[in-house]
């Protein structure tokens, strides 16, 4: 699987580097900055680009812009976003296409290679993979929201994990219960939400996004 | 049709009684005012509501109530005292008792209704009372001439009323019911009130100023400058009012008070050659000196001495010539047919038909009048120019020279730089600690974790990768903990996307329901933008915490060379800049760049704070838009 790489810090991009390369990517092009990242994408069409959201020249918000714009360019283009602190705007403006394909991790998660690979492996599979502290950001911005009320604890838990992008049979194991029990639960959940039941992942992780991202505003 | 007329003079004649009756109770009202006491403000408010309704029931004419909503009951802090502003009470009912004596008279409405009470006698209720009194005079009168005015009395009662409810409208319907011309006539009127007010005043400087000039000479009364000191305050209160009145602002001019003496080693204090074992002697003297080489207490005594010359030219002559023309001239011919109607008493020459005033005999007859309400109307039209001429001549003299300007400048900008380096330190210390406690201390326990794995690895491979998990853990919550002190310090987000989006960005993370509007053509000033992020964000955490509001909107725009934000809330208002307070805070960080913090948070809300802060605007990159989050 070939990857663009883009990040300022030498140590960070060497390191990541040889993570993606130990784990069978294929790292196409390593980057430091915005302009060459936007080449690298043109130029070099991979299957997925991990893209820190701060880039020389202007150390503003670089490689998000170049990330969306490659986005308008290639609809529904993998994109794993790292930054240093996530916050729901951001969020808001990778998701507000619904293409999927899509995630915005802390660069804290790459200290977990395993889930951080993973992440990587689901955003290029066209799912999602957005960091716990953006989905509990939402969460939080939509307490008041009565429907989200309604869910017990444990459907909470569920759907944390749910807009994070993980398939049921990973909640199952990451809750310590049964797969059936956890269909069971996203079905309440769902019902709860009124939105439309689906067994895709990648499609229930948008609706729940869609359906966090649109209550708040 | 027909029933209109025929009921016509009926409902005049209610309108007229019950005008009457506001007159009664407004006299009342004000009498038992000066006793302290305010709930029947409250009570009296039956008639203007009373009025509204047959307003609407009778002519359609739609009038809502303009009253505030009533304050909300106080409650308690924790420690079961309650509070308002930085006075704490035991009891509610002193609290409940100035909550509601300000919910009423800080409500204009409560001032329009009196105004209204007050004229309506003589000026709509009169009108509306016409058609009655004209078929009542027809019992009066012979059978030839009884039925043309019954007749008249029917015919003009529509009219009447129109009259009455033109009249009333403006006064007990809510501000944005007038017209473009109430408007002005509004602006007018109270420009007149206040000329007429200055003249008042002015009538009390004269003592005054007697007073100030003698105390001059030492000996003869009090001590010059203590009373100069303390004559200031009514000065201070002028220089308010100016303000107010004419939207001009008038600065305080006087020199900043010298700095508090510091004590030799020995403990004494010096002055000149001269050694005091106090300081208040010391300080006393100071303040004297100040107090006489001030130019401003010259500049002070010298206005408090013309301004009753300038007052009778600028405020008392209109006043006089307006009130004359308007009710000597005018206003006399306009109901004089009544008194001629029922008597056979003839005016005099001249149409003044109070004796005051001289009879205008030099002009036909019809002039009179005409005379009168020309004059009135043009010394009404003059009024707002008249004050504005009267507002520049108090700046001519209660303004501050430059040099005081300067002095004060330099005052303030000393006592800014203090705080803003306060500031600093205070911020620096909290970095250092948080530093200290937190990361650094994390990271010694990494290394010691590490330290130990390297000891285990090869006897206790299981124990080691227990301990590097314990130093991964370790890791991230340093990394967690440093992420929240860069946002503590300046976040991301606002050097990533500037003012408007980080702002955006703390609505999205607020638990309320947050309405952001951004006007930004470019980008702000760092250290601007960085202030103003952190007073935002601690006027809406304000917001989250006191007000009990649902929802807030966030403005922020910049024009004429300023940024201005403005934080709005739907909250329960009654917020106030307490000294030591979060809002002093903001007030005070904001000072630093010339910036200032406006509230209006009347009890029962809503709250809308404004900030100001001149800045210019550097790249030109574009960000205008709305959103909610």
């Amino acid at each position: 699987m070939r990857v663009v790489l883009a990040e300022d810090l030498y140590l960070l991009r060497d390191g990541l580097t040889h993570l993606l390369t130990a784990h069978g990517f294929e790292v196409v092009a390593a980057v430091s900055s915005g302009p060459e990242l936007v080449r690298a994408l043109d130029e070099l069409s991979p299957d997925v680009a991990i893209v820190d959201v701060r880039l020389p020249p202007t150390f503003t918000d670089e490689g998000l812009q170049a990330a969306l714009e490659a986005r308008r360019k290639v609809p529904a283009l993998p994109v794993l976003v790292l930054s240093q602190h996530v916050e729901q705007l951001y969020a808001r403006e990778l998701l507000a296409d619904g293409a999927g394909a899509i995630g915005y991790l802390l660069k804290d998660r790459v200290l977990n290679s395993d889930q951080f690979i993973d992440a990587v492996r689901r955003v290029a599979a066209g799912g999602t993979a957005m960091d716990p502290e953006v989905i509990s950001k939402l969460l939080a911005s939509n307490a008041r929201n009565e429907p989200l009320a309604a869910l017990s604890p444990r459907e909470r838990e569920v759907l944390e994990l749910m807009a994070g992008g993980r398939s049921n049979a990973a909640i199952a194991s990451q809750l310590f219960v049964s797969e059936g029990a956890v269909g069971k639960h996203t079905a309440n959940i769902f019902a709860k939400l009124q939105l439309a039941p689906s067994d895709d992942t990648n499609r229930r992780v948008l609706a729940v996004l869609a359906y966090l991202n649109s209550t708040s505003s | 049709m027909l029933r209109r007329h025929a009921l016509a003079p009926v409902r005049g004649l209610v309108l007229s009684g019950l005008s009457l009756v506001g007159f009664a109770q407004v006299i009342v009202a004000f009498v038992l005012s000066f006793t302290g006491v305010v709930v029947h403000f409250q009570l009296e408010r039956w008639l203007p509501n009373l009025v509204r309704r047959l307003m609407g029931a009778w002519f359609g004419v739609h009038v809502p109530q303009p009253y505030r909503p009533k304050p909300p009951p106080p409650t308690p802090e924790p420690d079961g005292w309650y509070r308002e502003g930085n006075q704490l009470y035991r009891r509610t009912w002193l609290l409940k008792y100035r909550r509601r004596r300000d919910w009423i008279h800080r409500d204009m409405a409560t001032h329009r209704d009196h105004m209204w009470e007050l004229a309506t006698p003589f000026t709509g209720g009169l009108a509306a009372g016409v058609p009655a009194l004209l078929i009542a005079a027809a019992v009066l009168v012979p059978w030839w001439a009884a039925i043309p005015l019954v007749v008249t009395g029917f015919a003009v009662g529509p009219l009447a009323l129109e009259l009455y409810v033109r009249w009333s409208v403006p006064f007990l319907g809510t501000d944005d019911v007038l017209g473009p011309f109430w408007a002005w006539a509004k602006t007018q009127g109270r420009a007149a009130g206040r000329l007429a007010q200055a003249c008042g005043m002015a009538l009390l400087d004269i003592p005054y100023a007697l007073f100030l000039v003698v105390s001059i000479f030492p000996g003869v009364v009090g001590f010059f400058p203590q009373i100069m000191a303390e004559y200031r305050l009514v000065a201070n209160a002028r220089r308010r009012q100016l303000t107010k009145w004419t939207g001009v602002p008038i600065a305080e001019p006087y020199l900043p008070p010298p700095p508090p003496p510091v004590p030799r080693p020995d403990g004494t204090y010096l002055a000149g050659k001269r050694l005091h074992d106090r300081p208040d002697e010391l300080i006393r003297n100071q303040a004297i000196c100040t107090t006489y080489k001030d130019k401003a207490t010259w500049r002070d005594l010298l206005w408090l001495v013309l301004d009753p010359i300038v007052v009778i030219v600028l405020c008392l002559v209109p006043v006089l010539l307006g009130t004359a023309a308007f009710f000597g001239y005018f206003w006399s011919w306009v109901w004089s047919w009544i008194p001629e109607l029922l008597s056979s008493a003839r005016p005099r020459e001249g149409w003044a038909y109070l004796d005051l005033l001289p009879g205008l005999g030099w002009v036909p007859r019809w002039a009179t009048p005409v005379i009168g309400f020309v004059v009135a109307a043009a010394v009404f039209a003059a009024a707002s120019a008249l004050l504005r001429l009267y507002g520049r001549w108090g700046g001519l003299l209660l303004a501050p020279t430059r040099s005081a300007e300067l002095a004060r400048r330099v005052a303030q900008l000393t006592e800014t730089r203090t705080d803003a380096i306060d500031t600093q330190a205070a911020e620096l210390r909290r970095i250092e600690r948080d530093l200290h406690d937190g990361a650094q201390a994390r990271w010694v326990a990494m290394g010691l974790n590490l330290g130990a794995v390297e000891r285990l690895i090869d006897q206790d491979p299981q124990a080691a990768k227990k301990l590097l998990a314990n130093a991964r853990n370790a890791s991230a919550e340093a990394l967690v903990e440093l992420r929240d002190l860069v946002r503590g310090i300046h976040p991301p987000v606002l050097s990533e996307r500037g003012l408007g989006d980080a702002v955006r960005a703390l609505a999205l993370d607020s638990a309320l329901d947050v309405h952001v509007a951004v006007d930004l053509p470019g980008r702000v000033t760092a250290p601007v933008e960085a202030a103003v992020y952190f007073a935002v964000n601690e006027l809406l955490t304000n917001v989250g915490k006191h007000a009990r509001a649902q929802r807030a909107s966030i403005d922020i725009r910049h024009y004429n060379e300023r940024l201005r934000v403005t934080v709005s809330d739907d909250g329960h208002g009654g917020a106030s800049v307490s000294p030591g307070g979060g809002l002093d805070g903001v007030r005070r960080r904001l000072a630093t760049f010339d910036g200032v913090l406006m509230l209006n948070s009347p009890p029962g809300g809503p709250t809308t704070v404004t900030l100001e802060v001149p800045c210019a605007l550097s790249s030109p990159r574009t960000s205008t838009s709305s959103e909610t989050a």
